[in-house]
């Protein structure tokens, strides 16, 4: 078991500059949409363009905004999409991702291409964006907030600043803030303390009580011969095992400290139960084993709401 | 008397079947037909707003390009001649998109001159308000695109669906008859290229 892991680790690491030296270019399908492995990673970003603490800050601002407006921000750093048009490339991708809540097609999606031919930055709004995020406050974001670090080649940078104003116009907006109620919602956030209680209050519990269970069976009772205090449990000796067809017989036997006194009580061993194997609670590997592969930290897999766009934002070339 | 009930009842379950057949190939047709006008009024809503784009953007020009009346003069007409040709949903004929089309593209030919002069301007090029229109023109010009290939692509799925054996022996009956397609004309695609 542990060794298949660190083969699996192996792997992972041999394939790693593989992937990179080949990552040229993207075709709609071989986009990968992280949010499907981790439902608050919004970050597609296979080339590594964007550097690991500005991708944490994008992921922030994005979860912020989806928690609290419930648009659905994707953004997306790559090399080269070839010889596609990139704002077309934009609208497909956002179809076939299906950014934002499928009623209110609150998605956008920040495309980010830095191959020298096609080099540009592209926001492609949702219908249901296109009035707070008209295309000429997506234009001015771009020129105002990120066209000078991207020129300098500073695309990470340049995209957290984007991204960042992005977050703060739409916060500002008036864009209509969503119900916290509701199923879709409560299922996704639990909240940090069933979180603690589930993980650490309930193993808890568990020996508290078990403690205090032994601690009751072994307590002093008062001894039937001398009258003293000291009268405990001591042991217990199985005569007959139960089976799955009849009761066991076991014996339990107290004993005085004091006057040496010692009493023997029988007591019946319920019958064995077939039963189909352990169950074994929270086996679905939630703890980092891997279970759907979520990179550390995430809730599983997710999936944007099917939104649809009709090719509202803008495009800048650098 | 038994032989009496079946030719009664084999009449009877076939006249059941072609009505439960028929009725369900023409409520697709129906609901087809009523994709193709959401996507048309999808396809008029981005035109219509072109137009609206429009006024505001001649009015900009006007301010820094004080010799180029002739192109904002072509621009002007182009758009009214565009405005007036309306299409019926209800009449989506080959003859009556083409004709939509061409006072479109003739709109966007006259833009894209516009754009081309505009080019030796460079304070109207630095004015934010005509770079923030040129973008909303841009994004308009993107939307149109878009919902013409939306349009296509649900207007073959109809055209697909009522052609064919043995659904055609029924469009014609119940008054579906094919809808004309957008077509790829030189310019008219994505016309004014407007990116620096």
């Amino acid at each position: 078991m542990h060794q298949t892991k660190v083969l699996l680790w192996l792997l992972f690491l041999l394939l790693l500059p593989v992937n990179r030296a080949t990552g040229a270019e993207y075709k709609l399908k071989t986009i990968p949409n992280t949010r499907l492995t981790d439902r608050n990673n919004h970050v597609s970003n296979p080339d590594g363009i964007l550097l690991p603490a500005d991708v944490l800050y994008i992921n922030q601002a994005l979860q912020l905004l989806e928690d609290s407006l419930g648009i659905e921000v994707a953004v997306v750093a790559v090399e080269s999409i070839g010889q596609n048009d990139a704002r077309q490339f934009a609208t497909d991708l956002f179809q076939l991702w299906g950014l934002g809540k499928a009623k209110e097609d609150n998605g956008l999606l920040i495309q980010l291409i830095t191959e020298p031919t096609q080099r540009s930055i592209v926001f492609e709004t949702g219908y249901g964006l296109e009035g707070v995020l008209p295309d000429a406050i997506c234009y001015r974001i771009q020129q105002n907030y990120m066209i000078a670090e991207l020129r300098a080649g500073n695309y990470s940078a340049g995209l957290l600043n984007g991204v960042m104003a992005v977050k703060d116009y739409l916060l500002a907006s008036d864009y209509e803030r969503v119900q916290m109620v509701g199923a879709e919602e409560g299922e996704d956030a639990v909240p940090f303390y069933i979180f603690l209680l589930i993980t650490a209050g309930f193993p808890l519990l568990i020996l508290v009580v078990s403690v205090w269970a032994y601690k009751y069976k072994h307590r002093k009772r008062i001894c039937p011969n001398c009258g003293q205090k000291t009268f405990a449990y001591v042991r217990r000796e199985i005569v007959t095992q139960a089976s799955y067809r009849a009761e066991g017989l076991a014996v339990d036997i107290y004993r005085c400290t004091h006057c040496g006194h010692t009493d023997r009580k029988n007591h019946i061993l319920s019958k064995l139960h077939q039963s189909t194997g352990p169950v074994i609670i929270g086996s679905g590997g939630s703890f980092g084993s891997g279970g759907g592969g979520s990179f550390g930290g995430g809730f599983g897999g997710g999936s944007w709401g099917g939104g649809s766009s009709g090719g509202g934002g803008s495009i800048s070339r650098f | 008397m038994s032989k009496k009930l079946l030719w009664i009842a084999i009449p009877i379950i076939l006249v059941v079947v072609v009505f439960v057949w028929v009725k369900g190939v023409y409520n697709a047709m129906v609901t087809q037909d009523e994709q193709v006008k959401t996507a048309w009024s999808q396809v008029e809503n981005q035109y219509q707003r072109r137009l609206d784009l429009i006024p505001n953007l001649v009015n900009t020009v006007k301010g820094y390009a004080t010799h180029e009346q002739s192109t904002l003069q072509g621009v002007i007409e182009a758009r009214s001649k565009a405005s007036q040709t309306n299409i019926n949903p209800e009449n989506l004929t080959p003859e009556a998109l083409q004709q939509f089309q061409s006072t479109q593209s003739e709109l966007s030919s006259a833009l894209s001159r516009l754009m081309v002069v505009v080019e030796r301007y460079p304070d109207l090029k630095a004015n934010q308000n005509f770079l923030e229109l040129q973008a909303q023109l841009e994004g308009t010009e993107n939307r149109i695109a878009v919902e013409r290939q939306r349009f296509n692509e649900t207007a073959q799925g109809y055209n697909t669906y009522i052609r064919r054996f043995p659904n055609n022996i029924f469009s014609g009956m119940f008054g579906f008859f094919p809808k004309a397609y957008f077509t790829a004309e030189s310019g008219a695609e994505r016309a004014p290229k407007v990116e620096f």
